[in-house]
């Protein structure tokens, strides 16, 4: 388990590595001159010379992979640079923006995951029946509806014409309701299918007739036997969603009006903020790689048999 | 049996197709059907509930939904199906490389995807509109980098299944040519898996354009499309329902159809997987 740990950990460090150099090329070759960026509507007033000395003085000036190592050190030691906009740290920014999304993301997995595995297994259980058809039907509408919309919809209905909740803002727990069941809703539908069909396949292992043959309840074969075999892949698609709901949070953040992460990114491309941009962007693939990681670990520390490929 | 006969046993497939057909279709005829300039204003009429004259209402400025419904499909439907096209094509290039050729191509091609798969999908999206600034054209390149990595892995698999079956090592022994071997013997047997993913994948690129419209990152107004009309509607919506109520729909029912379509096409494919699911 250990070698495969450190083998899983020096695969992750070069994807890391090309995380920052690709977060870095894509700003680095942004059309328009960072340094009237930075300076705004101040660059008017200044004269060539004064610009081309402040583009020296920010470094702007040396070749790419000079700026590059410079953006690799100062991130790797949790600087990574000034916003455009008030000349804030952008670490200090994120910092105090992601915990809401953390917050966001967390409750909606585990919504997902204790609505979603139960509809999955009802869904196995009677499969081609109506309640199998009413568990995938739901699962197909809950991938087809914008994020968005369901959002705008649920807050209409729940905050505006019934007013059991706040429609927007943070302070309480009855402000995260909302947000989470709209992250959450597309998440249940992927997770019930992988559910399903996961289980669908143990169900019809070996194993299984054999615990039936020998007159194992049927409740226990099926959480017993099956549920525990067929609950690997599901744990991956766990870790799989954690990206798709720190997307999800992203629009879900803005239609609720909640300072998070998704909502620091979009302020900060319509404010054309690049350092900004770059730190939230840069931030968000490390989490999600370490989420990963964490994934594959766990997913080897169920199944011995992954640890030998 | 015909292969038509084939796929219309599966009922929900076949209304899919036709419910997208029909979504498709009232973009095109969007001058002929519309009853009303989309982009016509009357404050006379502004944020009136759906009527016979306007059967979605009004919106903010006196427009009628429904016709800009209409008109904003063009826009919703080409940003889902362009960047499938612009995505399924490069992957697939990248994806017959890298398996065909193997060893240090296959090596570096497959880290380059990896650096992109270490990002959320959604943020990676952000990060090119970031670059690029915001706009349709820009928004859909997006999507399209993003979905890349998925036909490549789809490709480069199905390769490397099929380089070391006979009549490739046939047509090599002949002296057919790399090229000759990748397209006229490769590709159009990876096409069927090929075209299962791209039509599953125009419902989520309908999706993130319009999500990325609905932030104000993707189509700019005057242009419209079914997200950005959500975005503008929105601050009106405590009274005015109507204008959340339809854009959001039309998406639904166009992601809807594209997926019951592209699972039909997979059962259609591999029958022999439907009974494993």
């Amino acid at each position: 388990m250990l070698r495969y740990a450190a083998r899983r950990l020096l695969l992750v460090l070069p994807v890391l590595l090309g995380v920052t150099l690709l977060v870095f090329l894509l700003f680095y070759l942004t059309p328009g001159d960072p340094t009237r960026a930075i300076l705004g509507q101040e660059a008017q007033g200044l004269s060539v010379e004064d610009i081309e000395q402040l583009r020296h003085q920010l470094g702007l000036d040396r070749p790419w992979y000079e700026q590059y190592l410079d953006f690799l050190g100062n991130a790797v030691r949790g600087d990574l640079g000034r916003t455009f906009r008030g000349d804030r740290p952008v670490a200090g920014e994120i910092a105090a923006r992601f915990p809401t999304t953390l917050r966001l993301t967390v409750i909606s997995l585990t919504v997902a995951a204790v609505v979603g595995i139960p509809l999955g297994v009802v869904g196995a259980v009677r499969r081609n029946r109506w309640a199998d058809h009413l568990v995938m039907l739901i699962a197909l509408l809950g991938v087809s509806m914008p994020t968005f919309w369901v959002g705008i919809m649920l807050m209409q209905l729940f905050a505006l014409e019934l007013r059991l909740l706040p429609p927007s803002g943070t302070g309480t727990w009855r402000h995260m309701v909302l947000p989470a069941a709209t992250v959450a809703l597309a998440s249940i539908a992927f997770i019930a299918r992988m559910t399903r069909s996961s289980l669908i396949e143990a169900l019809r292992e070996d194993y299984i007739r054999t615990a039936r043959a020998k007159g194992v309840a049927e409740r226990m074969v099926v959480f017993r036997h099956a549920l525990r075999n067929a609950f690997i892949p599901v744990l991956t698609t766990l870790g799989l969603e954690f990206g798709s709901l720190l997307g999800g949070a992203v629009v879900v953040e803005s239609v609720f009006s909640l300072p998070g992460l998704g909502r620091l990114t979009v302020d900060a491309i319509k404010g054309r903020d690049l350092p900004l941009i770059q730190g939230s962007i840069l931030f968000v693939a490390v989490v999600f790689s370490l989420v990963n990681l964490i994934v594959d670990l766990g997913y080897a520390g169920l199944d011995p048999r992954i640890r030998y490929d | 049996m015909t292969s038509w006969r084939r796929f219309a046993r599966n009922r929900l497939a076949v209304a899919g197709l036709a419910v997208f057909l029909l979504l498709v279709l009232s973009a095109l005829l969007a001058p002929y059907l519309a009853p009303h300039d989309p982009n016509l204003q009357d404050w006379k009429i502004r944020l009136q509930p759906p009527s016979a004259e306007h059967p979605f209402g009004t919106d903010e400025f006196g427009r009628d939904l429904l016709s800009r419904t209409l008109y904003g499909g063009r826009v919703s439907l080409v940003a889902g199906i362009v960047p499938v096209v612009i995505g399924a094509s490069a992957g697939t290039l990248i994806g017959l490389v890298a398996g065909y050729m193997g060893g240090r191509w296959d090596q570096v091609l497959m880290r380059l995807l990896d650096v992109l798969l270490a990002f959320p999908m959604i943020f990676l999206a952000l990060a090119i509109v970031g670059t690029l600034g915001p706009g349709l054209l820009n928004a859909m390149l997006a999507v399209a980098v993003v979905s890349l990595p998925g036909y490549a892995r789809l490709v480069r698999g199905q390769v490397l299944t099929l380089r070391e079956r006979d009549y490739v090592v046939a047509a090599q022994a002949a002296g057919a040519t790399h090229g000759r071997v990748l397209l006229r013997h490769l590709l159009p047997n990876i096409l069927s898996p090929l075209l299962v993913q791209a039509t599953l994948s125009v419902g989520s690129a309908i999706l993130t354009t319009a999500s990325l419209s609905f932030l104000g990152l993707g189509t700019q107004p005057p242009t419209s499309d079914w997200g950005e009309m959500l975005a503008s509607g929105r601050q009106y919506l405590p009274e005015a329902w109507w204008l959340g109520v339809f854009p959001g729909l039309f998406v639904m029912l166009a992601v809807l159809s594209v997926n019951l379509l592209g699972d039909g096409l997979r059962d259609y494919f591999d029958p022999k997987a439907k009974n494993e699911r």
